[in-house]
Protein backbone atom coordinates (compact mmCIF):
# COMPACT_ATOMS: atom_id res chain seq x y z
CA UNK A 1 0.00 0.00 0.00
CA UNK A 2 1.15 2.84 -0.70
CA UNK A 3 0.86 6.03 1.86
CA UNK A 4 2.49 9.84 1.18
CA UNK A 5 1.85 12.13 3.53
CA UNK A 6 0.77 15.46 1.75
CA UNK A 7 3.84 17.13 3.49
CA UNK A 8 7.13 18.94 3.37
CA UNK A 9 9.42 18.96 0.50
CA UNK A 10 11.84 16.84 1.78
CA UNK A 11 9.52 13.91 2.05
CA UNK A 12 8.16 13.99 -1.22
CA UNK A 13 12.17 14.33 -2.83
CA UNK A 14 12.75 10.77 -0.94
CA UNK A 15 9.31 9.08 -2.56
CA UNK A 16 11.36 10.57 -5.37
CA UNK A 17 14.71 9.01 -5.55
CA UNK A 18 13.27 6.15 -4.67
CA UNK A 19 11.34 5.63 -7.43
CA UNK A 20 14.33 7.22 -9.70
CA UNK A 21 16.28 3.94 -8.24
CA UNK A 22 13.64 1.42 -8.64
CA UNK A 23 11.52 3.03 -11.65
CA UNK A 24 13.96 4.59 -14.26
CA UNK A 25 16.42 1.92 -15.48
CA UNK A 26 12.93 -0.25 -16.87
CA UNK A 27 11.26 3.57 -18.10
CA UNK A 28 14.48 4.02 -19.98
CA UNK A 29 15.09 0.67 -21.60
CA UNK A 30 11.74 0.93 -22.94
CA UNK A 31 12.19 4.52 -24.23
CA UNK A 32 15.38 3.26 -26.13
CA UNK A 33 13.13 0.20 -27.53
CA UNK A 34 10.73 3.24 -28.69
CA UNK A 35 13.93 4.65 -31.07
CA UNK A 36 13.92 7.37 -28.06
CA UNK A 37 17.08 8.76 -26.74
CA UNK A 38 18.53 9.13 -22.97
CA UNK A 39 16.93 12.89 -22.88
CA UNK A 40 13.77 11.54 -23.99
CA UNK A 41 13.41 9.05 -21.28
CA UNK A 42 14.87 11.79 -18.35
CA UNK A 43 11.91 13.44 -19.68
CA UNK A 44 9.41 11.03 -20.11
CA UNK A 45 10.04 9.40 -16.26
CA UNK A 46 10.11 13.24 -14.89
CA UNK A 47 6.48 13.38 -16.44
CA UNK A 48 5.68 10.14 -15.49
CA UNK A 49 6.80 10.66 -11.34
CA UNK A 50 4.54 14.00 -11.98
CA UNK A 51 1.23 11.82 -12.44
CA UNK A 52 1.97 8.89 -9.61
CA UNK A 53 3.09 11.67 -7.51
CA UNK A 54 -0.72 13.48 -8.37
CA UNK A 55 -2.68 9.91 -8.43
CA UNK A 56 -1.20 8.92 -5.27
CA UNK A 57 -1.99 12.60 -3.04
CA UNK A 58 -5.62 11.84 -4.63
CA UNK A 59 -5.33 8.72 -2.76
CA UNK A 60 -6.45 6.49 -6.02
CA UNK A 61 -3.29 4.59 -5.77
CA UNK A 62 -3.94 2.61 -1.76
CA UNK A 63 -4.48 -0.39 -3.62
CA UNK A 64 -1.09 -0.49 -6.05
CA UNK A 65 1.41 -3.09 -4.78
CA UNK A 66 3.52 -2.65 -7.31
CA UNK A 67 4.70 1.38 -8.16
CA UNK A 68 7.60 0.15 -10.51
CA UNK A 69 5.67 -1.34 -13.29
CA UNK A 70 2.59 1.25 -12.93
CA UNK A 71 5.26 4.12 -13.28
CA UNK A 72 6.28 2.61 -16.38
CA UNK A 73 2.55 2.16 -17.44
CA UNK A 74 2.22 5.88 -17.17
CA UNK A 75 5.15 6.07 -18.66
CA UNK A 76 3.97 4.33 -21.84
CA UNK A 77 0.53 6.46 -21.87
CA UNK A 78 2.72 9.54 -21.80
CA UNK A 79 5.26 8.93 -24.13
CA UNK A 80 1.62 7.42 -26.75
CA UNK A 81 0.05 11.13 -25.57
CA UNK A 82 3.42 13.00 -26.46
CA UNK A 83 4.83 11.34 -29.33
CA UNK A 84 1.50 9.57 -30.99
CA UNK A 85 3.56 6.12 -31.37
CA UNK A 86 3.75 3.11 -30.40
CA UNK A 87 6.00 0.36 -32.11
CA UNK A 88 3.72 -2.55 -33.21
CA UNK A 89 5.52 -5.43 -31.83
CA UNK A 90 5.04 -3.95 -28.19
CA UNK A 91 1.69 -3.60 -27.71
CA UNK A 92 0.32 -2.02 -24.26
CA UNK A 93 -1.21 -4.78 -22.06
CA UNK A 94 -4.76 -4.00 -21.46
CA UNK A 95 -4.39 -2.89 -17.69
CA UNK A 96 -1.74 -0.08 -19.08
CA UNK A 97 -4.52 1.03 -21.30
CA UNK A 98 -6.69 1.55 -18.76
CA UNK A 99 -3.94 3.70 -16.97
CA UNK A 100 -5.48 7.08 -16.93
CA UNK A 101 -3.56 10.61 -18.00
CA UNK A 102 -4.86 14.14 -16.90
CA UNK A 103 -6.73 14.91 -20.15
CA UNK A 104 -4.80 18.57 -19.69
CA UNK A 105 -1.36 17.24 -19.51
CA UNK A 106 0.85 18.10 -22.55
CA UNK A 107 -2.56 20.32 -23.40
CA UNK A 108 -1.31 23.63 -23.44
CA UNK A 109 -1.63 26.85 -25.99
CA UNK A 110 0.54 29.90 -25.85
CA UNK A 111 -1.95 32.30 -24.18
CA UNK A 112 -1.66 29.57 -21.45
CA UNK A 113 1.73 29.40 -21.16
CA UNK A 114 1.74 33.10 -21.53
CA UNK A 115 -0.92 33.27 -18.38
CA UNK A 116 0.95 30.75 -16.37
CA UNK A 117 3.94 33.33 -16.27
CA UNK A 118 2.07 35.90 -15.50
CA UNK A 119 -0.14 33.96 -12.77
CA UNK A 120 3.67 32.83 -11.50
CA UNK A 121 4.69 36.44 -11.11
CA UNK A 122 1.66 38.27 -9.82
CA UNK A 123 2.09 36.78 -6.32
CA UNK A 124 4.34 34.03 -5.62
CA UNK A 125 3.33 33.56 -1.68
CA UNK A 126 -0.51 33.38 -3.15
CA UNK A 127 0.38 30.93 -5.17
CA UNK A 128 2.11 29.00 -3.37
CA UNK A 129 -0.50 28.57 -0.32
CA UNK A 130 -3.33 27.68 -3.08
CA UNK A 131 -0.88 25.16 -4.54
CA UNK A 132 -0.28 23.66 -0.70
CA UNK A 133 -4.19 23.50 -0.71
CA UNK A 134 -5.33 22.26 -3.99
CA UNK A 135 -2.80 20.58 -5.70
CA UNK A 136 -0.75 19.13 -2.72
CA UNK A 137 -3.52 18.69 -0.99
CA UNK A 138 -2.23 19.68 2.54
CA UNK A 139 -4.42 20.41 5.34
CA UNK A 140 -5.19 23.32 6.15
CA UNK A 141 -3.80 23.28 9.78
CA UNK A 142 -0.15 22.33 8.15
CA UNK A 143 -0.14 24.92 5.75
CA UNK A 144 -1.20 27.33 8.61
CA UNK A 145 1.94 26.10 10.30
CA UNK A 146 4.16 25.98 7.32
CA UNK A 147 3.00 29.73 6.48
CA UNK A 148 2.99 31.27 9.99
CA UNK A 149 -0.31 31.93 10.04
CA UNK A 150 -1.66 31.98 14.28
CA UNK A 151 -4.31 28.78 13.36
CA UNK A 152 -6.25 27.33 10.78
CA UNK A 153 -9.15 30.21 10.27
CA UNK A 154 -6.36 32.72 9.37
CA UNK A 155 -4.95 30.23 7.03
CA UNK A 156 -8.39 29.64 5.37
CA UNK A 157 -9.30 33.15 5.34
CA UNK A 158 -6.06 34.11 3.30
CA UNK A 159 -6.71 31.12 1.02
CA UNK A 160 -10.03 32.39 -0.20
CA UNK A 161 -7.95 35.92 -0.03
CA UNK A 162 -5.45 34.58 -2.62
CA UNK A 163 -7.70 32.56 -4.71
CA UNK A 164 -10.09 35.66 -5.30
CA UNK A 165 -6.48 38.09 -6.04
CA UNK A 166 -5.35 35.59 -8.25
CA UNK A 167 -8.80 34.52 -10.13
CA UNK A 168 -9.27 38.48 -10.67
CA UNK A 169 -6.04 38.93 -12.30
CA UNK A 170 -6.26 36.09 -14.53
CA UNK A 171 -9.66 37.78 -15.48
CA UNK A 172 -8.37 40.86 -15.97
CA UNK A 173 -6.09 39.56 -18.87
CA UNK A 174 -9.44 39.34 -20.54
CA UNK A 175 -8.47 36.36 -21.73
CA UNK A 176 -11.90 34.74 -23.50
CA UNK A 177 -12.73 31.07 -22.00
CA UNK A 178 -12.30 28.64 -25.20
CA UNK A 179 -8.49 30.35 -25.67
CA UNK A 180 -7.75 29.25 -22.68
CA UNK A 181 -9.31 25.68 -21.90
CA UNK A 182 -8.80 24.30 -25.55
CA UNK B 1 -23.61 37.16 0.95
CA UNK B 2 -20.01 38.13 1.35
CA UNK B 3 -17.21 37.37 -1.30
CA UNK B 4 -16.02 35.42 0.84
CA UNK B 5 -18.58 33.15 1.37
CA UNK B 6 -19.63 32.93 -2.46
CA UNK B 7 -15.68 31.81 -2.98
CA UNK B 8 -16.39 29.40 -0.46
CA UNK B 9 -19.48 28.24 -2.47
CA UNK B 10 -17.60 28.14 -5.50
CA UNK B 11 -14.92 26.15 -4.41
CA UNK B 12 -17.00 22.91 -2.81
CA UNK B 13 -19.55 23.31 -5.94
CA UNK B 14 -16.12 22.80 -7.98
CA UNK B 15 -14.35 20.02 -5.62
CA UNK B 16 -17.61 17.93 -6.08
CA UNK B 17 -17.93 18.60 -1.73
CA UNK B 18 -21.53 19.79 -2.45
CA UNK B 19 -24.63 17.22 -2.07
CA UNK B 20 -26.30 16.16 -5.06
CA UNK B 21 -29.06 18.22 -4.04
CA UNK B 22 -26.70 21.25 -3.35
CA UNK B 23 -24.88 21.34 -6.84
CA UNK B 24 -28.19 20.85 -8.60
CA UNK B 25 -29.65 24.23 -6.62
CA UNK B 26 -26.03 25.93 -7.06
CA UNK B 27 -26.32 25.10 -10.82
CA UNK B 28 -30.00 27.02 -10.68
CA UNK B 29 -28.34 29.68 -9.38
CA UNK B 30 -25.61 29.87 -12.42
CA UNK B 31 -28.75 29.96 -14.61
CA UNK B 32 -30.20 32.99 -12.94
CA UNK B 33 -26.89 34.50 -11.86
CA UNK B 34 -24.76 35.44 -14.62
CA UNK B 35 -22.14 37.09 -12.83
CA UNK B 36 -21.80 34.05 -10.66
CA UNK B 37 -21.55 31.89 -13.24
CA UNK B 38 -18.79 33.72 -14.86
CA UNK B 39 -16.51 33.62 -11.10
CA UNK B 40 -17.14 29.95 -11.40
CA UNK B 41 -15.50 30.14 -15.05
CA UNK B 42 -12.88 31.91 -13.85
CA UNK B 43 -12.19 30.08 -10.68
CA UNK B 44 -12.24 27.06 -12.55
CA UNK B 45 -9.39 28.26 -15.18
CA UNK B 46 -7.43 29.86 -11.88
CA UNK B 47 -7.43 26.38 -10.27
CA UNK B 48 -5.85 24.59 -13.23
CA UNK B 49 -3.36 27.43 -13.81
CA UNK B 50 -2.60 26.85 -10.28
CA UNK B 51 -1.94 22.86 -10.78
CA UNK B 52 -0.05 24.07 -13.92
CA UNK B 53 1.95 25.84 -12.17
CA UNK B 54 2.60 23.36 -9.28
CA UNK B 55 3.74 20.82 -12.47
CA UNK B 56 6.21 23.01 -13.43
CA UNK B 57 7.45 23.63 -10.10
CA UNK B 58 7.73 19.48 -9.78
CA UNK B 59 9.31 19.03 -12.80
CA UNK B 60 12.24 21.44 -11.59
CA UNK B 61 12.17 19.45 -8.37
CA UNK B 62 12.54 16.46 -10.17
CA UNK B 63 15.49 17.57 -12.82
CA UNK B 64 17.31 19.08 -9.46
CA UNK B 65 16.49 15.30 -7.73
CA UNK B 66 18.00 13.38 -11.03
CA UNK B 67 21.13 16.12 -11.05
CA UNK B 68 21.96 14.57 -7.42
CA UNK B 69 21.16 10.72 -8.14
CA UNK B 70 23.10 10.74 -11.77
CA UNK B 71 25.68 13.43 -10.81
CA UNK B 72 29.60 12.77 -9.78
CA UNK B 73 28.60 12.04 -6.10
CA UNK B 74 25.38 10.40 -7.56
CA UNK B 75 23.88 7.06 -7.31
CA UNK B 76 26.17 4.31 -8.54
CA UNK B 77 24.25 1.19 -9.02
CA UNK B 78 21.60 3.98 -10.50
CA UNK B 79 24.17 5.60 -12.98
CA UNK B 80 25.54 2.25 -14.00
CA UNK B 81 22.93 0.50 -15.00
CA UNK B 82 21.76 3.94 -16.68
CA UNK B 83 25.32 4.21 -18.40
CA UNK B 84 24.84 0.89 -19.94
CA UNK B 85 21.51 1.50 -21.78
CA UNK B 86 23.24 4.37 -22.97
Amino acid sequence: MITITNDSKTKRELLFKELYRSSFPSVARWVKRMGGDREQAQDIFQDSLIVFYEKTVQGLLENCDNPPAYVLGIAKKLWLKKYHKIKNDIPLTDWEKNISIPPDFYHQNKKQRRLLRFVEAAGKKCLEILQSFYYHQIPLSEIARQFGFSNTRSATVQKYKCLEKIRNEVKSKNLSYDDIME
Amino acid sequence: MTLWNESRRIDRFLSGWMSKRQAEVFKKQLHKHPELADKVRWQKRTLQLVRLSARRQLKKELRQIEAQLLGPEGDTPLKNQITQIW
